[in-house]
């Protein structure tokens, strides 16, 4: 699994090129690409060895030795980044993608939305649905790991999985038409966040789950301190998966219902 | 074409490399069956000590376990990278076990513990950790039933029970090793696995475990045989104190079973048949949900489209305001407008040629923008006939751009009004 991560990078460098080079492709591609590179796995990595401290300081035998790390670290700089690398490399050099019509340069003022509900309120609201799809496996998880029991549902998950794909993609293409019917043109950070909103709902369920053990007063600090840090780690990459899925059905969709416009 | 040119030629040499040469195959290491021949040692390695109330595990040998005042020479065997990071260690012990050889009141060692090692056993039994033991790969696990009398497996066994303030510690194991004789089973797939020994092999799989505190009142096999074994529920536990020896024993016994190697442990993944419904249900739920979301998509850009070829057909025939909202503007068609008007001369009719229509065409993408939207619908009569005319130059607009831009044979057709509906895109973008 670790192996598939690294090797995934280089799909990490091309799909964010790609993304880059559709909208402004030249500026800031270094910015970008060290972005994609460093951004999340430098967070994970350092949630990682500040906490693998605190293990070690506390006597366990789960701290990582120092040697594992080292080969951690070399996995990452010396696997992971120049794939990174690579892959943005070949993204940049494809054509980039057209928009269908004409953009404006003067940007329009986006209207009042109706009742004056701000933006943040329909984000919370739409990651109700793709966390609620992921509930029951999510208990189920927790809960072995509570009972330290193997759970074995590949099936069951992966068919939980197309289904919070599916419920994503069209949570996300929902609220950006309702977006776009309200005049308000600045859909991308919205379609993103939509979907992404899910992973917040995943942590605070983590936390929930852990306050309502009843072993909770007696739990070292160390051990909720590791808790949560890999309950945030895996939220924030389960809302970078669901708003990646909800940003790719958006963007096609509003590519497709504007090609259909023959205007120009 | 040229990539899937190029995955059909990569497919083919795959293919024509896979046909030409004889494979011999080989088993990744950890993932072969081993065989044991009657006699052969069986080793079984410590892994951690786990517990649910606490995410940390230890080592084995953090506690006062025999063989733990020598921690230089049990170091672990090599373990993958997976396994390290999640604090799995090989380390040996001292269990002596040989395939199909049973043992009763085996004495592992008799220590004495010093005070410190007393207290850290009291704090970890405190704690609900439990031993986790391996033998061969397979887990040591403690069977039980549960309500429905299906069984279910506990990984590891507890270190010792505490009990109105005293503190009982696990130290007699009863071992029983489930072994499995592929050579006298005779179905085919057995024959097909290689490096089968037909005549003496034996696999393990499975190994359980049933833990006892027994207090004990010797420390060599031949005390043992008179007094406290064997082992049985009625002799009173043996408790953590410092001082005096306490004795680890352990009992072994082999049982023939029918589950194959390869299968070792379905046994230990099966889940719960009420977790299995709860499952399918929330599955359901969630594919509920999903439809009704797809019905609601479909819904909505149906009635949208719908409802502005209807509009705009009205609009055509009846020539009367109506308030053009949301994203059905058109800002695109703006140059193409003034380029038609400017230099082509082939509008339509039915288009306005004053000289206000230069800047008409702009008060309509102001107005009809929705900009009025949040407003009352009380405008003052100057901006609601400008909005009047408005919307009049934004249709014929509208038109006049498709049929400049060539669509004049369906100019007339419903297939422009069909497409005005959806220009709204180019206005929001543009």
């Amino acid at each position: 699994m670790l192996s598939l991560w690294v090797l995934a990078s280089s799909v990490n460098g091309y799909a964010s090129s790609r993304l880059y080079g559709a909208y402004d492709g030249a500026s800031q591609r270094k910015l970008v690409t060290m972005g994609s590179a460093f951004l999340f796995p430098g967070l994970s990595f350092s949630i990682f060895f500040s906490l693998n401290f605190a293990v070690w300081m506390s006597g366990s035998s789960g701290a990582v030795p120092f040697t594992t790390l080292l080969l951690l670290l070399f996995m990452w700089f010396g696997v992971s980044v120049p794939l990174v690398f690579t892959g943005a490399y070949i993204g940049y050099r494809r054509k980039a993608v057209e928009f269908p019509v004409r953009t404006n340069q003067i940007p329009r003022q986006i209207p009042p939305p109706p009742f004056n509900i701000p933006q943040w309120v329909y984000i919370m609201l739409a990651g109700i649905l793709p966390f609620g799809t992921v509930f029951m496996e999510l208990v189920f998880l927790l809960n072995s790991v509570a009972q330290s029991q193997v759970l074995y549902v590949f099936g069951l998950v992966s068919i939980v999985f197309a289904i919070l794909i599916v419920t994503c993609a069209e949570m996300s293409v929902v609220f950006t038409y309702l977006t776009l019917s309200n005049e308000h043109w600045a859909w991308n950070w919205q379609a993103f966040l939509t979907s992404a909103a899910s992973g917040a709902y995943m942590f605070a369920y983590t936390q929930y789950y852990l306050y309502t053990q009843p072993s909770f007063g007696t739990t070292s600090l160390v051990s909720i301190m590791l808790y949560s840090s890999y309950s945030l780690i895996m939220s924030s990459a389960f809302a970078l998966l669901t708003g990646c899925v909800g940003y790719y059905a958006s963007s096609w969709f509003v590519f497709t219902i504007y090609s259909s416009v023959k205007c120009d | 074409m040229g990539t899937s040119r190029h995955i059909s030629l990569i497919l083919v040499v795959l293919t024509v490399a896979c046909l030409a040469w004889p494979c011999q195959g080989f088993y990744l290491p950890g993932i072969a069956p081993i065989d044991y021949a009657s006699g052969a040692k069986l080793e079984v390695m410590a892994n951690k000590l786990t517990s649910p109330k606490n995410q940390l595990p230890f080592d084995y040998y953090s506690l006062g376990f025999c063989g733990s005042e020598d921690k230089k020479s049990y170091r672990s065997r090599p373990v993958n990278l997976g396994q390290l990071l999640v604090g799995e260690r090989m380390k040996p012990t001292h269990y002596d076990l040989a395939m199909r050889r049973m043992g009763s009141c085996k004495v592992l060692c008799s220590k004495t513990f010093t005070e410190r090692e007393v207290k850290m056993f009291k704090m970890r039994i405190h704690q609900e950790y439990a031993v986790r033991l391996n033998l061969d790969n397979m887990p040591v696990v403690m069977k039980a039933r549960t309500g429905t009398g299906a069984p279910a497996y506990h990984f590891g066994y507890r270190i010792g029970v505490e009990q109105d303030k005293k503190h009982y510690i696990n130290n007699h194991l009863k071992f029983t090793v489930l072994y499995n004789e592929p050579s006298a089973d005779g179905s085919s797939f057995n024959n097909l696995e290689l490096d089968t020994a037909p005549e003496a092999g034996f696999r393990v799989v499975g190994f359980e475990v049933v833990p006892f505190s027994t207090a004990h009142k010797g420390t060599t096999e031949a005390e043992l045989m008179n007094t406290t074994c064997p082992v049985s529920e009625k002799i009173p536990p043996q408790e953590v104190v410092a001082g005096k020896p306490v004795t680890f024993t352990y009992d072994v016994d082999y049982v023939l079973s029918s589950t194959r190697w390869a299968t070792r442990w379905d046994p230990l993944l099966a889940a719960n048949p009420e977790l299995q419904q709860i499952q399918w249900f929330s599955i359901i739920n969630s594919l509920m949900i999903t439809l009704f979301l797809t019905a609601l998509v479909g819904t909505v850009l149906m009635r949208t489209v719908l409802r502005d070829f209807v509009r705009y057909n009205q609009l055509e025939d009846e020539d009367e305001a109506d308030e053009t909202t949301g994203w059905k503007l058109v800002h695109v068609c703006r140059a193409r407008y003034l380029a038609a008007f400017l230099g082509n001369e082939k509008f339509e009719p039915g288009v306005y040629y004053s000289a206000s229509d230069i800047f008409l065409p702009f008060l309509a993408l102001m107005f009809s923008a929705g900009r009025c939207v949040p407003c009352p619908r009380e405008a003052t009569p100057s901006s609601n006939l400008c909005r009047v005319r408005c919307t009049d130059y934004l249709y014929d607009y509208c038109h006049s751009c498709f049929c400049a831009a060539g669509f004049s044979f369906s100019c007339e057709s419903w297939r422009s009004t069909f497409r005005h509906a959806f220009i709204v895109g180019s206005c929001v973008l543009c």
